[in-house]
């Protein structure tokens, strides 16, 4: 006996760190995976798993709950075994709304009752009546004492009546769920009219899967007939179970549910009304007295039972859950990705063709002065400055120009700004639509893309990244190091800045299609005869390679810099942020955590299984 | 057989499914369609047969043993003390004409012929039972049934499972109440359970009537209670009442089909939802309309529109001198005609984005409610194309009729009238003195007269330009005109629910005419929606 118990206690400290690792990890996978329940009978179970076995003088405290449909008579048979005197029966059902434990009286100043029931309100109950009174929360438990009855060595058994799980009063199925997952063992109290009903199913389901013991009590038998009903009723019973998939699964000791109840012990009783405990007669593997079989289990190996079958039971469902976890974090990560290529996709459309080419030419102007000979330098100063004058003095007059026609002359002149907006508001509206019409994702409503498009398309533009600048740099640095005499294309630029006008140095235009072929589509007024003529302009300076690169990476910069802006502004507050926090949740290391303490938990119960 | 009154709610029901066939896409309108759909159906049959009462209840409550008994056979509908679950199929006492008429097949129905008049008697299997066939079994034998007879026991007074049925159909028929086993209370008397159950009956809404409960334990053969129970379920019921029993199930299943799942709470919910969206929408349009309009572009343009319409009105009135002036300007400067006004707002509202955003967002929000569009295609932009139009013309003639612009007029030919006044009074003094001026004379006169008309055409032309830069319309739409879809998803609604709220006020007006001929004695209680 001792040995088994050090196992059950054993078992429990060496299961704990894995547990805790489920205990803290798998809430997050819950939630995602079932919303925000996570009230599963399995996960509730695995919580619920004590830190060890709770023992006095050797012996362990084992929980016997009576449970069963309404009219069973579990109060009844609980106060024949404590003679306690729970109001049962009556004109008003349901009777009691609260569970009562009732410990042996040996125990009282022994043990706290709150170490046998963690989690729990315990209170001594005073009077019978306070079980009648309804609104009791769920978790609050009344306990009491009972004395002469214990011939076992074995166990301290701390017998519980809890309520109906069956009746009108929804708020008492709780409480006999919590109680049925608490204990040990279960004396499954049932009779003739409610032992096929859809309910008592349900509940004798949760009570093989978990319980370590399962006493079948079948009461209000016909007294001319107790025998015979009673074998038909269990036969009826095991027939039922057998037929049904859902009794076909399998507990830790390798048997079905239903030959589990095959298996399990049978006692009935007829229907009296003044019934006592030697009418309660063994049906199948029952020993003759009932309140010995009661009192005469084998505590540690109840327990072990008990604790082996909710581990497997919280690990098979967390495995479960695993599994569904990684399927849906390789789903979403699938989908994130096919949202940021179409992001992509539309961040290269809205930066279009247009290429900064006045903002090169600054950059080249600069480059050349730099490296222009100082004995030159002070030689053309007089020109640079009157160049620079006169290019001032153009500008102003542009200026002047464009404000006494309204504006109209700059307006004519498309910026790259205002195409890239429009095309943004295009793209925008196309990616909204095609996320509303794929049905992998959810949410995007009609409120909520109309905020991130307001958002979006109010905001500034992204900014240019500045790293174009200074990789232009790199290449003009190493093209200038080449041709020492380039100084002299200096003024031949500012020739074109002062010949296209001040006014138009902050266009941009279309020279894409290569280096040596015409600025591709003249869509803009003179953008693509002015294109061609810098074109060439760049490949008399033997630029040609540089442009193309230069072309390329802006085209690369500020796709990325779009891509982040709709990502952050659209996609983001849309639905990709919340995606994005599921696949975190659903991260492959998370999950292969949980799924390595699911493995060890299993080696750790078929070793104790196995002794 | 049927009633005026109940055929003004048959058809009523008809037209308000016919309506929601309309907004059909939505779940909330598809689900009511059927509702209405399925309670026409049992609506139209079996108007003539007699009435069909069920035995059901929970396991093991004896209502085999019940049936048995009330069809004076032992053996009619097989039971068992002991195993739950026996009846798997429904029992059946009636004529053979009636029997035809159930929609049960062989293998669900079990025929007990002659057994007892004037009514259809079923047993049922248990509709907690952990076989779904026996469940689906009871389920439909509740949906056919015009009376239920629950049938439970002390021990299972307070189950759940019963509860919940009870609850599920009670509005929708006539019950009795059949509190079994009495015998297996040995606590408790029979008179304590009727009324344990009373209280439970009318915490669920029934207008409890002593009459229809009863408790009695069917083993005891000479219980007085059960013949009480049997002389009910056999009472003569005349064809008139039966004919009323039949109306009032179908008007309470309309009345289900309306209220089911608080229907119509949601249809209202979902109307105020369209109506809020709408307003917002509106004021969108409204604002990207005003842009529009307030832009410097189209307030220029709008400016010489007016100032040509002015022109064209001014060649219509008495301008003395200045007409000549203005008629040319008319026929050399045409300016920018109203209509081309127009065309250019209608331009630059279909390239405005923002605009367009609004008819999306409207689209989208139908969508996401699964509401279809307007049957009927309208170009939003151009809902209300004529009004800028006839702002321009109406505003235009309003301007030549005002003082400012008499005004500039009287101003502006005042110069060459006074020179022709002259001209003129010199010419008959100097004919009453009988001198006739030369020639040259009125050849200058002429000229200068003709000179003296420009400077006041100049200030006439500058008074009109200032008069036509004032000129600034505004949207005078509401915005919500445009918003073709979200109008006729609001007004289709507003239809369904006048209509079921007339429905519902001719069913409450039947129900209670009904109530009042029906006895609850022969008939069961009942609930009120």
């Amino acid at each position: 006996m001792k040995s088994t118990s050090e196992n059950v206690n054993s078992l429990l400290s060496q299961t704990r760190m894995h547990l805790q690792t489920l205990v803290s990890r798998m809430p997050a996978l819950i939630k995602h995976l079932s919303g925000d329940n996570i009230s599963h009978d399995s996960w509730k179970i695995l919580e619920q798993i004590p830190e060890n076995l709770c023992e006095v003088e050797g012996r362990p405290v084992i929980t016997i709950a009576f449970c069963g449909p309404s009219g069973a008579g579990k109060s009844t048979v609980f106060n024949l075994l404590t003679g306690i005197g729970v109001p049962a029966g009556g004109a008003v059902r349901p009777m009691t709304h609260a569970s009562l434990a009732a410990f042996p009286e040996e125990l009282r100043c022994r043990i706290q009752p709150q170490q046998v029931f963690r989690g729990f309100n315990l209170s001594e109950l005073a009077q019978l009546s306070e079980l009648k009174k309804s609104g009791i929360a769920s978790n609050q438990l009344f306990f009491h004492y009972f004395s002469g009855k214990n011939p076992a060595a074995d166990l301290w058994p701390c017998l519980i009546d809890i309520p109906d799980f069956n009746t009108t009063e929804v708020a008492n199925w709780d409480k006999a769920e919590e109680m049925i997952r608490r204990a040990e063992s279960i004396i499954f109290t049932v009779y003739h009219e409610a032992y096929k009903d859809m309910k008592t199913f349900e509940i004798l389901k949760k009570v093989l899967l978990i319980a370590g013991n399962v006493t079948i009590l079948l009461t209000k038998l016909d007294p001319a007939e107790c025998a015979a009903n009673a074998a038909a009723i269990r036969n009826d019973l095991i027939d039922s179970l057998n037929k049904r998939p859902d009794f076909n699964i399998q507990r830790t000791d390798g048997q079905t549910l239903a030959t589990f109840l095959q298996n399990s012990a049978f006692y009935y009783s007829p229907f009296l009304s003044d019934v006592r405990l030697s009418d309660i007669k063994p049906l199948a593997n029952a020993c003759n007295d009932f309140s010995e079989h009661i009192f005469g289990q084998n505590g540690p190996e109840v327990a072990l039972k008990r604790q082996l079958q909710s581990i497997t039971l919280g690990v098979n469902w967390c495995e479960k859950l695993c599994a569904e976890a990684e399927a849906s974090g390789m789903k979403l990560r699938a989908e994130i990705e096919a949202v940021e290529a179409a992001i992509a996709a539309a961040a290269q459309t809205v930066t279009g063709e247009e290429f900064p080419v006045f903002k090169m030419l600054n950059l080249i102007r600069r480059q050349l002065e730099e490296n222009r000979p100082t004995l030159l330098r002070r030689a053309f100063q007089p020109l640079l400055l009157a160049g620079s004058s006169l290019k001032a003095a153009i500008s102003s007059v542009s200026k002047a120009i464009s404000r006494l026609s309204g504006g109209e002359l700059l307006h004519n002149i498309k910026q790259r700004d205002s195409l890239e907006k429009t095309r943004l508001h295009s793209e925008v509206n196309n990616l909204i639509e095609s996320w509303r019409r794929n049905p992998k994702i959810q949410g995007v409503t009609t409120e909520k893309c109309a905020a991130a498009t307001s958002a979006i398309l109010n905001a500034e533009l992204p900014p240019v990244d500045s790293e174009w600048e200074i990789s232009l740099n790199e290449s003009l640095k190493k093209w200038q190091s080449g041709n020492k005499d380039l100084w002299k294309w200096l003024n031949i630029i500012d020739e074109v800045f002062i010949l296209l006008g001040a006014g138009l140095v902050f266009a941009d235009f279309f020279i894409d299609g290569g280096v040596g072929t015409m600025g591709a589509v003249a869509v803009i007024g003179g953008s693509g005869a002015t294109g061609g003529f810098l074109l060439s302009l760049f490949n008399n300076m033997g630029l040609g390679r540089e442009v193309v690169e230069a072309h390329q990476q802006w085209k690369k910069l500020r796709q990325a810099s779009y891509q982040a802006h709709i990502k952050k502004l659209l996609a983001g507050p849309i639905f990709l942020e919340q995606l994005e926090t599921q696949a975190a949740t659903l991260s492959a290391e998370q999950i292969s955590v949980c799924q390595t303490a699911c493995r060890k938990l299993k080696e750790i119960s078929l070793i104790h299984e196995i002794r | 057989m049927k009633s005026d009154k109940s055929l003004l709610i048959l058809e009523r029901t008809k037209n308000l499914a016919r309506k929601c066939e309309t907004l059909q896409s939505n779940e909330l309108f598809f689900g009511l369609q059927q509702n209405l759909r399925t309670a026409i159906d049992l609506e139209e049959a079996h108007i003539k047969a007699p009435p069909v009462i069920s035995i059901i209840g929970g396991t093991g409550s004896g209502k085999s043993f019940i049936f048995s008994r009330l069809c004076n056979r032992p053996d009619a509908s097989p039971s068992s003390s002991s195993i739950r679950g026996f009846t798997k199929k429904l029992f059946i006492a009636a004529g053979n004409s009636e029997f035809q008429t159930l929609p049960f097949s062989d293998d669900e129905a079990v025929f007990v012929p002659d057994s007892i008049p004037d009514v259809v008697l079923i047993d049922t299997p248990d509709f907690d039972s952990i076989v779904d066939d026996n469940a689906r079994l009871a389920g439909e034998t509740i949906r056919v049934s015009d009376i239920l007879v629950v049938v439970t026991t002390p021990d299972k007074r307070s189950n759940f499972a019963i509860h919940q049925k009870i609850i599920e159909w009670a509005s929708r028929k006539r019950w009795f109440f059949v509190i079994n086993k009495t015998d297996t209370a040995t606590d408790t008397s029979d008179m304590a359970l009727k009324e344990e159950l009373s209280r439970k009956l009318s915490t669920m809404g029934f207008a409890v009537d002593t009459s229809a409960i009863f408790a009695f334990s069917a083993r005891q053969t000479d219980s007085d209670e059960f013949n009480r129970f049997k002389n009910t379920v056999f009472a003569h019921r005349t064809l008139a009442e039966n004919a009323m029993l039949r109306e009032e199930a179908a008007a309470r299943r309309i009345l289900f089909a309306l209220n089911n799942g608080r229907t119509s709470e949601k249809i209202l919910k979902l109307q105020h939802e369209l109506i809020e969206f709408r307003s917002t929408l509106a004021k969108r349009i409204v604002e990207q309309h005003t842009l529009v309009l307030s832009s410097a572009a189209i307030r220029s343009m709008l400016a010489n529109s007016m100032q040509a319409a002015i022109y064209r009105e001014m060649t219509t009135g008495l301008s003395l001198f200045l007409y000549p002036y203005f008629a040319l300007t008319n026929v050399f400067s045409q300016g920018i005609s109203p209509e081309t006004a127009q065309k250019a707002i209608e331009t630059a509202n279909a390239s405005n984005q923002h605009l367009t955003d609004c008819y999306i967002d409207e689209r989208r929000f139908l969508e996401d409610r699964s509401l279809p569009g307007s049957p009927t295609v309208l170009v939003p932009q151009t809902g209300r194309s004529n009004d800028v139009m006839f702002q321009i013309l109406a505003t235009a003639r309003k301007n030549y009729d005002s003082a400012l612009l008499k005004f500039y007029l009287i101003l502006g030919n005042a110069l060459p009238m006074l020179l022709l006044g002259s001209a003129v009074y010199r010419a008959t003094i100097s004919w009453v003195n009988g001198v006739w001026l030369p020639t040259d004379f009125f050849v200058h006169a002429f000229a200068l007269i003709l000179i003296a008309t420009f400077p006041g055409y100049l200030l006439a032309a500058k008074g009109i330009s200032r008069i036509a830069a004032r000129f600034s319309p505004g949207y005078t739409g509401t915005g919500a005109t445009e918003l073709a879809g979200l109008e006729y998803n609001i007004a289709s609604i507003d239809r369904i629910l006048q209509e079921s709220s007339i429905l519902c006020s001719s069913i409450d007006e039947q129900l209670g005419e009904l109530q009042q001929q029906l006895p609850q004695n022969i008939c069961g209680i009942t609930t009120d929606e």
